[in-house]
């Protein structure tokens, strides 16, 4: 249903009519224009900087933005043996990968069984799941490293610590998946079930490609989530730098090497680039997924 | 629901694949989230030794500590200062975008991907980003506009400016959630409010506004819990000799000063609960309010 508004909506085109308020039209234009141009500056900083020539120029902070000579020193710099960035960069990406294909399993197995399957404790296991994603996230830090220190999971295990620990309990964030399939009439599942198609069937033939955009969703922002995780990879990760992934060692190159700043800015964008395309071409699922899913009161 | 009484065999079966689909992810929220939460509780009143153990049983001596102390009372202060730049920018602005950027107008995706540009990027980036340009000796800001301003070292400005960043990084994440509720408003109302000959701003305030009610009010809700939980955007930009620290250190920031660094973790846990308990209180009122504000069709 959702997702047919969604089309339908956007068939039928704008909400306003273009004749009505030129004004108001320009007006529109002109704040987007402006807002850009504050959201990009960090960024066209960032981009700039890295281009600075670190071998003319000093690799620190300096007070002008257009770097004298560009270069791709930093660029070469972090790609040869010298740094450990394509390391950490590997981390991440394996991070990354891991968590996305087991959270969207878990998330989907999760939604799928509590909108389709009616089994006991289902009322309140969904309520456990609401009352426990209330508690902050800082709540479990403590004791959640001493548990993964204890299985091995921490310094050189931080890689598939981190994995476990985003995949684990993963599927607590059912709410917008399973709002989605609510909104795929049971009856289609009942038709199926009569011709003869089996459960598995069902949900891989049937509802997988009607999900499309809330699978996407699930595995874009799982996939996101590890190139921002700071806090609890540093943590676990901690003293052990094979094992850092790109924002920890980032961020740990900035506080205690001074005048790695361009070589940091490098960094900066080589690590934003995959999640920009990959936000770029899904954005489109990205928007109907959420429509699709929670945010309906 | 099965019917009450003995459960036919396709019943049965559908129960086992419920739990067998669940089973996973309660594992690991009991293992991960549930246990950790409670050990966390349990050492806020404890003494705690090194390396997790020796836990001595002080009652509520922790608290005592904790609620007497102005340093938490102030970094609450704190919380909340951040948490009303945060949650009311964030939301009007996102919710301007969203409006403009939910008609078929040039470049409309990249305006899309520009905004949410920042929650894609790595909070390290983000925060050395800021950290440039906000220094006061190299910064862009001043060299920009000619000024001279300690941007976050000056305790009168500082908490405005990490504000600034928090808004920043969270605009495009709300405008993505109210492009969502937008696309679920009918045509219809539009179209009859053009009838009417209601203006565009008109037709904003009287359709657009109370039909995304219950997508602000998700809004609202997630980002206030949210916004009152932040650490990593301060424990970046601000660095631990920087003088105006203790007006901007947010509660959570507080928790990891005494639990991580300093190694007290009875006293770290004590402060997480407090938290805790203000953010469930928080909860519970707009839980209250949106009975009261919330408009559903």
């Amino acid at each position: 249903m959702a997702n047919q508004n969604t089309k339908s909506a956007r068939a039928v085109g704008t909400p306003m009519n273009k004749s009505h308020i030129k004004p108001l039209h320009v007006a529109a234009y002109l704040l987007l224009i402006a807002v850009s141009v504050v959201w990009l500056l960090p960024f066209v900083g960032i981009v700039l900087q890295s281009f600075r020539s670190f071998d003319t120029e000093y690799g620190g902070m300096v007070e002008y933005l257009l770097p004298k000579t560009f270069s791709l020193d930093n660029y070469t710099w972090l790609l040869s043996d010298e740094s450990q960035f394509l390391r950490w960069y590997a981390n991440t990406v394996t991070i990354a990968f891991f968590v996305a294909i087991g959270q969207t399993c878990m998330v989907l197995m999760v939604s799928y069984a509590l909108s389709r399957m009616r089994f006991k404790g289902r009322t309140l296991w969904m309520r456990v799941c609401l009352v426990l994603g209330m508690f902050p996230g800082f709540l479990t830090m403590i004791c959640l490293y001493f548990l993964l220190k204890q299985f091995g999971l921490t310094q050189s295990g931080a890689v598939p610590g981190l994995i476990l620990v985003s995949v684990a309990s993963s599927g607590m964030g059912y709410y917008v998946c399973k709002g989605f399939f609510d909104t795929i009439p049971k009856s289609l599942d009942e038709a199926a079930r009569i011709d003869g198609a089996s459960r598995a069937r069902i949900f891989f033939c049937m509802i997988t490609p009607l999900s499309k955009p809330i699978i996407i969703y699930t595995a874009l922002t799982a996939f996101m989530a590890p190139w921002n995780d700071y806090i609890f990879a540093s943590y676990i990760a901690f003293g052990s730098s094979n094992n850092y992934n790109v924002a920890v060692a980032l961020y740990r190159w900035v506080n205690e090497e001074s005048g790695y700043f361009t070589r940091f800015c490098a960094g900066g964008v080589l690590a934003a680039i995959p999640v920009t395309i990959l936000f770029m071409c899904l954005q489109k699922y990205y928007v109907e997924g959420v429509t699709g899913g929670a945010v309906k009161g | 629901m099965g019917k009450k009484g003995k459960m036919s065999r396709a019943e049965k079966n559908e129960a086992m694949w419920g739990l067998l689909f669940v089973a996973p992810t309660m594992i690991g929220l009991f293992v991960l989230n549930f246990y950790p939460i409670v050990y966390t509780i349990y050492q806020s009143f404890c003494k705690t030794g090194d390396f997790g153990r020796g836990n001595v049983f002080v009652g509520l001596s922790n608290y005592k500590g904790v609620l007497t102390s102005s340093e938490f009372w102030g970094s609450l202060v704190n919380t909340v200062k951040y948490a009303l730049i945060e949650v009311p920018f964030g939301i009007a602005l996102g919710l301007l975008l969203a409006v403009f950027l939910n008609r078929k107008i040039a470049f409309r995706s990249g305006y899309r991907t520009i905004f949410f540009l920042p929650m894609v990027a790595a909070p390290a980036a983000v925060a050395m980003v800021w950290k440039f340009l906000y220094n006061q000796q190299f910064g862009l800001l001043n060299n920009l506009f000619g000024l001279n301003i300690a941007w976050i070292s000056d305790p009168n400005i500082a908490w405005i400016s990490i504000g600034v960043i928090g808004v920043w990084s969270i605009v495009g994440y709300n405008m993505i959630l109210f492009l969502s509720g937008l696309q679920e408003i009918p045509h219809d109302y539009y179209e009859a409010a053009m009838i009417d000959g209601a203006s565009g701003i008109q037709q904003f305030f009287h359709v657009t506004v109370p039909l995304l009610s219950a997508t602000t009010f998700f809004i609202l809700q997630t980002r206030i819990i949210g916004a009152l939980q932040v650490f990593d955007l301060i424990y970046m930009v601000m660095d631990t000799t920087n003088q105006a620290l203790s007006s901007v250190q947010s509660v959570v920031y507080l928790f990891y000063k005494y639990a991580f660094t300093n190694g007290n973790r009875g006293y770290g846990a004590a402060i997480v609960v407090c938290m805790l308990v203000f953010i469930m209180a928080i909860t519970f009122l707009l839980q209250r309010a949106e009975k009261k504000w919330v408009y559903y069709d």
